[in-house]
């Protein structure tokens, strides 16, 4: 996969992130086991594998997208060591250990025996991740990889990117993919259905193709269009013009994705 | 066969990996007062001073500085455009921390610049940095601290695969608030004691490191990467026997990729924290499998636990004693917790040195085992 971006991208957003009396439903409605420990994102990620079909396979191993998809967990912990002192910090929200917490609680339920691990840091996370599977097939490393893509912001930074009029909103939904094959491509992923999120009335929804139904490029919030839809998108850019406004080409070469991203470089905050 | 030489590394026991090694065969244990170029913090002192907040987010010259960053570029070969790979456990979180502070002392969070988020966001100091001198995105391995080994693991496959012919791999972690708290809070860490695979003395002292080391095919190395291994147990500790038998598995597994006999490992470099659960499951499992018969170390009495850089060090250590066949002792106190040959108070220089072992393991679940051969 070789993938090219040019610098200060920016991609505009009209998903807020959900209320906290939102999420409260989901994660009661959810009936997930000890879901008030858990980042928000593996939430949604665990919510995300139960719409993915299983894969019976002898080796398994999880992998996940790193970025900001944990700064709810981070933020809660260094607020209350801030606020309240050192010893009233709760263990498991602090960055070495949620970082293999959500592919872990992923692991554990889809019974992950080779490896699991988190990769990549920035917007190319959820690519880095299918090429790194293709690699692990490749060299008999693992039967089937569960790959996980998910985001959730704080309402703090979302405040920030707002004020900042950097444009970008944080989200929240998650994907979920296996790879079994070792070639990468549109038939060898079995990709979940995107866990929508309503958002003042606007959701994402993806039709049995695992086509985004209803959304405009523009509409996404950065990682939403990079690390968590990138594929999908990419995918439905190509065959749909009308959404090619910021991508100017996605080809296939040798049965690899060539990527190339001219965005408009708007913003100068590096 | 994979070739690795070892490039550089800075340590709390030294600002080069020369004068670590020097350091650990001599038996030193690390000095945080003697060290401070490397921003080494003692964990009392890191915690009874939570705001770290000075110490760990600077501007110069318009760019942002953080602890990790210190490190990474005493190590980082500048003007190099090898594919890399990156081992942390992500700790890199001094903007987070900065930002808290500023919103819980009041600041409205209105009032937070963009650059300032986007490094909070992402954690990405390090890695924009890497970008920009080495003019490459390297891949980030987050598995807590089995990081470097699963990135030296990645290295050597995208090698094998004929993706790369030469690679650079980091191990890198800086101490941090969130780090520091956490595993004093999981009581792990914070009494500052470190006695690996020993006894009674439970406790993991908390490092800061970064290494590198290079990988490639054709370019003679120091050793090779003969093979390795990885294993998970996503319920890690539910089940103790269970962890036994996956590690167990996990280090057949390599010896019979390499195609050897237990009996051929000459010496092993044990992930021993310090702390209980992971030492007694280690000493068992390697009592198991190699009895009283291989020498037996672990350098965190000596380094302290550099978290996601703790496996490359172990696969540099093994390197070393591969060239000078000559194996650091464990510093600590107490009585091993398996009839182990644990080497004990001073270095020894092994008869015969053609294969290492080396263990790493991480929150999660994972384990890794390499093996390397002179």
């Amino acid at each position: 996969m070789y993938i090219t971006l040019s610098k200060n991208t920016k991609i505009g957003s009209t998903l807020d992130p959900i209320s906290t009396g939102q999420k409260r439903v989901i994660i009661k409605e959810s009936e997930i086991k000890y879901a008030q420990f858990l980042p928000f994102a593996t939430i949604l990620d665990e919510l995300a594998l139960r719409e993915l079909p299983r894969h019976e396979a002898e080796r398994v191993g999880v992998l996940s997208v790193g970025g900001p998809r944990y700064s709810d967990v981070s933020w809660q912990f260094a607020k209350v060591a801030l606020e309240r002192g050192a010893n009233k910090v709760n263990p498991l929200q602090f960055q070495h250990t949620v970082g293999t917490g959500n592919p872990s609680t992923i692991g554990a339920i889809v019974g992950a025996n080779s490896f699991i691990m988190t990769i990549g840091s920035g917007p190319f996370a959820f690519f880095q991740i299918l090429e790194r599977s293709e690699v692990l097939i490749t060299n008999n490393i693992v039967d089937a990889i569960y790959v996980c893509a998910s985001f959730h912001a704080t309402p703090e930074l979302n405040k920030s990117i707002h004020k900042n009029d950097l444009n970008v909103k944080g989200g929240d939904n998650s994907q979920m993919a296996i790879i079994t094959s070792k070639k990468i491509n549109d038939e060898s992923i079995k990709f979940s259905a995107i866990h929508s999120i309503e958002n003042h009335g606007e959701s994402i929804f993806l039709d049995d193709q695992g086509r985004i139904e209803n959304l405009d490029v523009d509409c996404l919030n950065l990682y939403t269009c990079y690390s968590c839809n990138g594929f999908i998108l990419l995918k439905n850019a190509v065959s749909k013009e009308h959404r090619l406004k910021k991508f100017t080409i996605c080809s296939k070469e040798k049965e690899r994705y060539k990527i190339n991203f001219t965005i408009e470089e708007t913003s100068n905050f590096y | 066969m994979i070739q690795v030489n070892n490039i550089d590394a800075i340590t709390p026991l030294g600002n080069t990996w020369e004068s670590t090694w020097k350091a650990l065969i001599k038996g030193e244990k690390e000095l945080s007062n003697s060290n401070k170029e490397s921003s080494y913090f003692s964990l009392d002192e890191f915690v009874s001073s939570i705001n770290c907040i000075e110490r760990s987010v600077k501007s110069h010259n318009n760019a942002i500085v953080t602890p990790a960053l210190r490190l990474f570029k005493k190590i980082v070969l500048t003007n190099s455009n090898h594919p890399s790979y990156f081992g942390t456990t992500n700790g890199d979180d001094a903007p987070l921390m900065s930002l808290v502070n500023l919103i819980v002392k009041g600041d409205s969070p209105d009032s937070i610049s963009s650059k300032q988020l986007w490094r909070a966001l992402l954690h990405d100091v390090v890695m924009k940095h890497s970008e920009q001198t080495m003019n490459i995105t390297p891949e980030w391995v987050m598995s807590a601290c089995a990081s470097s080994m699963h990135a030296t693991i990645f290295a050597a496959m995208d090698i094998n695969c004929g993706i790369h012919e030469k690679s650079l791999v980091y191990g890198i972690d800086s101490l941090s608030d969130i780090g520091v708290l956490g595993f004093k809070r999981l009581r792990i860490g914070g009494n500052n004691k470190c006695s690996p695979m020993l006894q009674g003395d439970y406790g993991m002292r908390v490092g800061e490191a970064a290494a590198v080391q290079s990988l490639s095919k054709n370019q003679k190395g120091e050793a090779s990467l003969v093979s390795f291994s990885m294993r998970v147990d996503p319920n890690n500790g539910i089940n103790p026997e269970k962890n036994v038998q996956i590690l167990n598995d996990c280090i057949l597994d390599s010896v019979n990729k390499a195609g050897i006999e237990l009996n051929d490992i000459d010496a092993i470099y044990a992930h021993g924290t310090g702390t209980e659960k992971n030492d007694i499951l280690e000493s068992k499992v390697i009592f198991m499998l190699f009895n009283n018969k291989t020498p037996v170390t672990s350098i965190k009495g000596s380094v302290g636990h550099t978290m996601g850089a703790a496996g490359i060090l172990n696969n540099m250590c093994a390197i070393e004693t591969i060239k000078s066949r000559i194996l650091p002792a464990v510093i600590g106190t107490g009585e091993p917790i398996e009839p182990i040959s644990l080497i004990r108070n001073k270095s020894i220089r092994l008869k015969k040195c053609e294969y290492v072992l080396t263990i790493s393991s991480g929150f999660g679940g994972n384990y890794v085992s390499c093996i390397f051969k002179s």
